[in-house]
């Protein structure tokens, strides 16, 4: 046969062949990593923890040097904008006892209190493709990290959901992700939606056309996915009107910062 | 000794593209350096050297943070046998066949890549649609590609003028 004379040709064809099996078994996705998978992820976590540090701090100092000029105004906007912040805290604050006090004549439950924190873990590495948005984390199984886990940043805005767990790590999919999608709520109108990720750190919700939905508005989770409740996610940028197909597009700009995830926390709604 | 030294490349490349380099994302897209090494070698060594280099990366990164196992591998080593082809017909010290070259690698890694993910339903997105792929991810990232690719070549190639790397394996 002469198809056969040339080696690399092949090689080449054969390992193509085995690469569509592997492809075709693991095509629906996998919680739990194989051995040699962990041992790898094991071993390679660590590096990739010292990397990530320096590249956050390269990229800190070489901003730094271009802020100094500014610094003085920048002071002086701060400052006011500190009293005006002091300000709406204390009328925040306000609203907040009110609240607690009208939710207790109510007997509602408190809502965080319904939340399990399970770790704090830091960002070790981003998925290198321009495709996906999934992050690998330090803290894995011994440290109480489950599959389906929420990961939020900040002050409780939800970042994403663990997809993987190893011993010491985990990877966990962002809401950014083209194929993450999560049921939400909207503060004001509490219509329900789904929102999935695009590929631009921006997200996308479809809403029924009839749902009242501005510019501006709050997002948060509804409940009724894997998510707990009441997890802020983001504001809505722009809202897109489709005659057509009976709905409308809502892009959403997501509270968290995903190209700065350092520290984040992982929780999970407290099973009853 | 080059197969030692470009599987450190690899590896270093890997550890690097993971934590560093996510720091030149332009608009969120990220040059990517595999396709830059595999380009450059196949310029130089030829196909076995890029279709080996693309399936060791690819078959890593999958393990590493792919959801679906052997879809980098599988883009990453045609793609590197493919351009291996033109090895031989290649001017080796001009820097505008690995510019072009990255870009057209760019093109065919991305679009087998799309296919895999497309025929596997993995991509179940509203918002996206081929058009948004090609002109928001697929050709800006060509461009970027071709002129890190260029930087990366030069050195590269200097790298393999060194005594050390005439010897094929030790």
């Amino acid at each position: 046969m002469k198809l056969f004379n040339n080696k690399l040709l092949t090689f080449v064809a054969i390992v193509s062949v085995l690469m569509i099996l592997l492809i075709a078994f693991t095509a629906g996705g996998r919680t739990r990593p194989t051995v040699v998978e962990g041992a790898l992820g094991t071993v390679i976590n660590p590096i990739q923890n010292i990397f990530y540090s320096v590249g956050e701090f390269l990229s800190g100092s070489f901003e730094s040097l271009f802020q100094i000029k500014g610094l003085k105004k920048e002071n002086e906007s701060l400052t006011m904008e500190v009293e005006k912040l002091q300000e709406e805290n204390r009328k925040l604050i306000q609203l907040a006892s009110e609240n607690g006090r009208l939710r207790n004549m109510l007997g509602f439950k408190e809502t965080n209190e319904e939340l399990d924190f399970v770790a704090g873990a830091n960002v070790t590495g981003i998925d290198p493709g321009n495709w996906f948005d999934i992050y690998t984390l330090d803290k894995g199984s011994k440290d109480g990290v489950q599959a389906n886990d929420a990961v939020i940043w900040g002050n409780g805005y939800l970042v994403g959901r663990i997809i993987e767990v190893g011993s010491n790590h985990s990877k966990f999919m962002a809401l950014v992700d083209q194929r993450s999608s999560v049921s939400i709520i909207v503060d004001r109108t509490r219509d329900l939606g789904i929102v999935f990720g695009s590929s631009d750190n921006e997200i996308i919700a479809v809403m029924p056309i009839e749902s009242d939905i501005a510019k501006g508005d709050d997002i948060s989770t509804s409940g009724y996915s894997t998510f707990p409740k009441n997890l802020y996610i983001g504001k809505v940028q722009s809202v897109e009107k489709q005659e057509r197909k009976l709905q409308k597009l809502v892009r959403i700009k997501p509270a968290a910062d995903f190209e700065r995830l350092e520290e984040v926390y992982i929780i999970r709604g407290k099973s009853l | 000794m080059k197969t030692l030294v470009v599987s450190v490349l690899v590896l270093l490349n890997l550890v690097l593209e993971t934590t560093l380099f996510q720091f030149l994302r332009i608009g969120g897209i990220k040059p990517d350096f595999v396709i830059m090494l595999i380009v450059s070698y196949a310029i130089l060594e030829g196909g076995a050297f890029s279709a080996g280099i693309g399936l060791t990366s690819g078959l890593l990164i999958d393990i590493l943070f792919g959801r679906i196992l052997g879809v980098n591998a599988f883009s990453y080593m045609i793609t590197g046998y493919i351009l291996g082809q033109a090895h031989e017909n290649v001017f080796k010290d001009s820097i505008l066949p690995p510019a072009l070259f990255n870009f057209a690698a760019v093109i065919v890694y991305q679009h087998i890549y799309f296919l895999i993910i497309y025929l596997t339903g993995n991509l179940m997105n509203e918002g996206i649609s081929y058009t948004y792929i090609l002109f928001r991810i697929i050709l800006p990232q060509g461009i970027y590609n071709a002129v890190f690719g260029a930087i990366i070549y030069r050195f590269l190639l200097h790298l393999n003028e060194k005594k050390f790397m005439q010897n094929r394996l030790y």
